[in-house]
């Protein structure tokens, strides 16, 4: 039913279901991962839907025994009212199915793309250059459901109601993830990478980013005790040398 | 620093953007769909977008893009390209009927909407490039720089320690001897 509903409204809806090209500048051996939203993510949106049709099919009810009471007359008002509350359902039901197939969160070396929305298809795409903060979202539902969202911000803000998490200018959003940590250690990963504040500095070609492993410090540490003992084998040898 | 580090802007054609100045014809399409769902409020609604379109301007350049519209109240939007903080590409059901699309751009200033739009344009995917292969940390990570620089930096660590190790048994040998 829902992919027959599908196949009838693509060619109206003009979306492409595909996941977006990477952007300019990537390279083929490049990192890249395409994120995908978990399906606890369309439980939860199914969830409220049917929240919502409980409560219609409860008011729709109780208006058509009521318009009955009146006159008999009204049934046919009344199936009217129940076609439209159907159909209704059946698109809102459509849609979420769609929004959730129809999200992809592409994470590459350099910046995040995001793609979402069936309505209006949205392309976020911003460098980790510029992003300002990671935030990691769950409310009490979503936690039962077993999912986050993960929120970059770049600077920059604007008027916006508080708890929103809708994205938006200088704010995207990744929802739906079943594995937020990883995600937001893999950003802020990323994000470490530039030392630079993201407020539009131009950029600075000679300061790329100094990151020392742990092997890199076992390696100098290496390097500083053979120098100690380069340094002690000369001292004994220096003695000799005068006898010569 | 490997080959040219503007090699990336390569991948975009400057070009046909710079040609870019004026949105597609169909823009004016759109604002007639848009003016009609407003019902009794047509034109009220037609007229300021008829006069939007007519004036809408834009200029890309080397180092920024304006946008400029208005008969009565004229405005004109400038900014660089390294000032941008985001870019969103949107295209709601009526512009795809089109084949149009919006790009918005967002600098570090305070406002919720986009500081600067570019509306009923058929290159949106081309545009958004462009401007992408312009924006700060674009470059920075480009080509083979970062993955290189790693190996390098353990190579040169352990160069040093294998050289010192030769010298100390090469003068532990002189010593023993």
């Amino acid at each position: 039913m829902y992919e027959l509903v599908k196949r009838l409204t693509f060619p109206i809806l003009k979306v492409e279901q595909k996941e977006p090209t990477p952007l300019p500048g990537h390279s083929q051996e490049g990192f890249m991962q395409v994120i995908r939203p978990a399906p606890a993510y369309l439980q939860y949106r199914l969830f409220y839907w049917k929240m919502g049709v409980a409560a219609g099919v409860l008011v729709v009810l109780t208006l058509c025994i009521a318009l009955l009471t009146i006159s008999w007359w009204f049934i046919i008002l009344d199936i009217a009212i129940i076609l439209f509350a159907a159909f209704k359902a059946a698109l809102f039901y459509v849609a979420i199915r769609l929004d959730y197939e129809m999200r992809w969160y592409v994470i590459t070396d350099r910046s995040l793309l995001i793609r979402q929305g069936v309505w209006v298809v949205r392309e976020i795409c911003l460098t980790f250059a510029n992003a300002q903060n990671v935030r990691v979202k769950q409310g009490p539902l979503q936690r039962i459901f077993g999912f986050s969202s993960v929120e970059v911000d770049t600077a920059g803000g604007g008027r916006r109601k508080e708890g929103e998490s809708q994205t938006h200018a200088h704010h995207a959003v990744l929802q739906g993830l079943d594995d937020p940590g990883r995600v937001r250690d893999l950003i802020l990963d990323l994000l470490r990478r530039h030392r630079t504040a993201g407020l539009g500095d131009p950029d600075d070609r000679a300061d790329t980013p100094i990151t020392h492993t742990s092997h890199d410090l076992a390696l100098m540490n290496e390097i500083w005790a053979e120098a100690k003992r380069l340094r002690s084998v000369l001292e004994l040898s220096v003695p000799q040398d005068n006898h010569y | 620093m490997h080959g040219d580090p503007d090699a990336h802007l390569a991948d975009v054609d400057a070009k046909r953007i710079f040609a870019l100045t004026r949105p597609d014809d169909s823009l004016l399409t759109l604002y007639v769909i848009y003016s009609l769902l407003a019902n009794a409020a047509f034109l009220f609604v037609f007229i300021p977008l008829y006069f939007r379109f007519k004036t809408l301007r834009y200029r890309f350049d080397e180092e920024g893009v304006s946008v400029s519209y208005g008969i009565l109240w004229r405005k004109e939007t400038y900014l660089t390209y390294a000032r941008i903080q985001d870019i969103h590409v949107s295209r709601n059901i009526f512009e795809r009927w089109l084949g149009l699309g919006s790009v918005e751009i967002q600098t570090a200033s305070g406002s919720a909407s986009a500081e600067e739009a570019i509306v009923g344009i058929r290159e949106y995917n081309e545009v958004r490039n462009f401007l992408y292969a312009r924006m700060r940390g674009h470059r920075l990570t480009t080509g083979h720089q970062e993955p290189a620089k790693i190996p390098s930096a353990q190579q040169a660590l352990t160069g040093i320690r294998d050289e010192l190790r030769a010298i100390r048994q090469i003068m532990e040998g002189q010593h023993h001897v």
